[in-house]
């Protein structure tokens, strides 16, 4: 029989600490690296290194591979003190990371050399109740709804995929959406376009819009802009969202939307339809391509009928 | 109901790209389509020559009129040197 003492004495051996000063260094020269929160949820919530994938020790080995698919990835894990992250780290060798240290004296240490910390916004009892079902998914979690609700997401078009697009991410709870979309809602377009009703014809698509996801979610922002994307607004309203949702309907607005998000560096959710075919892509600018990889110009006028 | 499938699709990939969870869509292009009820992947690779983000971009800034480029395709990219 071993005690724990054993336990962490033998862990000890396989596993290289690091102290939160070495931690600190590597991450301010922004080193390839990450740091792995495996304590329980309540001490998360009270305050964790920024940066932090959160993964509680007691479903490491069923959920680590979703946030770190990769064998070779450097991981610091941390605990409250050190001990945790020992076993936790020699667990990840066993399940073939390769390359798992962990941080002596843990987030008591951090926390007490004066390092920056970073607690989430403590959800409502309302945001507990409603955003429920996602805490059960482990991969989601309250790090993840939290990030949800921190998102910023502009979505171009509020027609036929901004529709289901926008109610998803809206019930989902992310917290910052801005839509755009120059349209006035019109009968032919609610048999697909399910954001708008059949009173809201004749007004505003984004403000139909803004009604509908509301009345969903009353929890998140939503910013409204009554207008066509062109070259001359698209910077300003970029530059405030970090993921562009591009459900336009035109060749112009689509290079315009791709143009524009690689030369600031926005990642683009990508979604084209025609007929009974679609098409779904991210283009991360410089990870992978852009709509202009795969297609450079667009087709002649005429080709596709809009 | 084709717009919904679509639509559905890119707010999953949104969300599991504000999380940061599973595989990204990045260099994967899904292609559906209905009347078969047929999903396919392809893979799509960067244009080391792409006007845009390639080795040597030709495009550096936004085009002033994207409606006039789109209805006269070949002057959407400037010529590399």
């Amino acid at each position: 029989m071993k005690s724990y003492r054993q336990i962490v004495e033998e862990a000890k051996t396989d596993i290289p600490e690091v102290t939160v000063a070495e931690v600190k260094a590597e991450q301010d020269k922004e080193s390839d690296f990450v740091l792995l929160d495996v304590r329980d949820e309540d001490e998360y919530r009270a305050g964790y290194i920024p940066d932090a994938v959160h993964v509680t020790r007691g479903m490491l080995e069923f959920s680590v591979e979703n946030y770190i698919p990769d064998r070779d990835q450097k991981i610091v894990v941390y605990c409250a003190a050190g001990l945790r992250s020992l076993l936790a780290a020699k667990s990840l060798r066993e399940m073939g990371y390769t390359d798992t240290v962990s941080l002596a004296g843990g987030y008591r240490d951090w926390a007490a050399a004066g390092y920056a910390t970073v607690q989430d916004k403590p959800m409502t009892h309302e945001q507990l109740d409603r955003y429920s079902r996602h805490f059960m998914l482990t991969e989601v979690g309250e790090q993840g709804q939290a990030k949800l609700l921190n998102a910023k997401v502009l979505m171009v078009g509020a027609g036929g995929l901004g529709s289901p697009a926008g109610v998803y991410l809206g019930a989902a709870g992310v917290g910052h959406m801005g839509i755009i979309d120059s349209d006035v809602v019109e009968l032919s377009n609610l048999q697909r376009q399910i954001l708008h009703r059949t009173e809201a014809v004749g007004t505003p698509k984004v403000q139909s819009a803004t009604t509908t996801i509301k009345s969903l979610n009353p929890d998140i922002d939503i910013r409204p802009y009554n207008l066509r994307l062109t070259a001359d607004n698209v910077e300003e309203i970029f530059s405030e969202y970090d993921l562009i949702v591009d459900g336009c309907d035109n060749f112009a607005t689509r290079y315009l939307v791709n143009d524009a998000a690689v030369l600031m560096n926005k990642p683009i959710v990508h979604g084209s339809i025609f007929q009974f075919e679609g098409q779904v892509s991210l283009f991360k600018p410089h990870e992978g391509p852009c709509y202009r990889c795969m297609y450079p110009t667009p087709p002649p006028p005429g080709m596709v009928p809009s | 109901m084709l717009p919904g499938v679509i639509g559905v699709m890119m707010a999953t990939e949104a969300i599991k790209y504000i999380i940061g969870i599973g595989e990204p869509l990045i260099g994967r292009l899904i292609l559906y389509e209905a009347l078969g009820m047929t999903y396919r992947e392809m893979k799509i690779n960067r244009d080391e020559n792409c006007p845009l983000c390639g080795e040597n971009p030709t495009v550096t800034q936004l085009i002033d009129d994207y409606d006039a480029a789109a209805e006269n395709p070949e002057t959407f990219a400037p010529a590399a040197d």
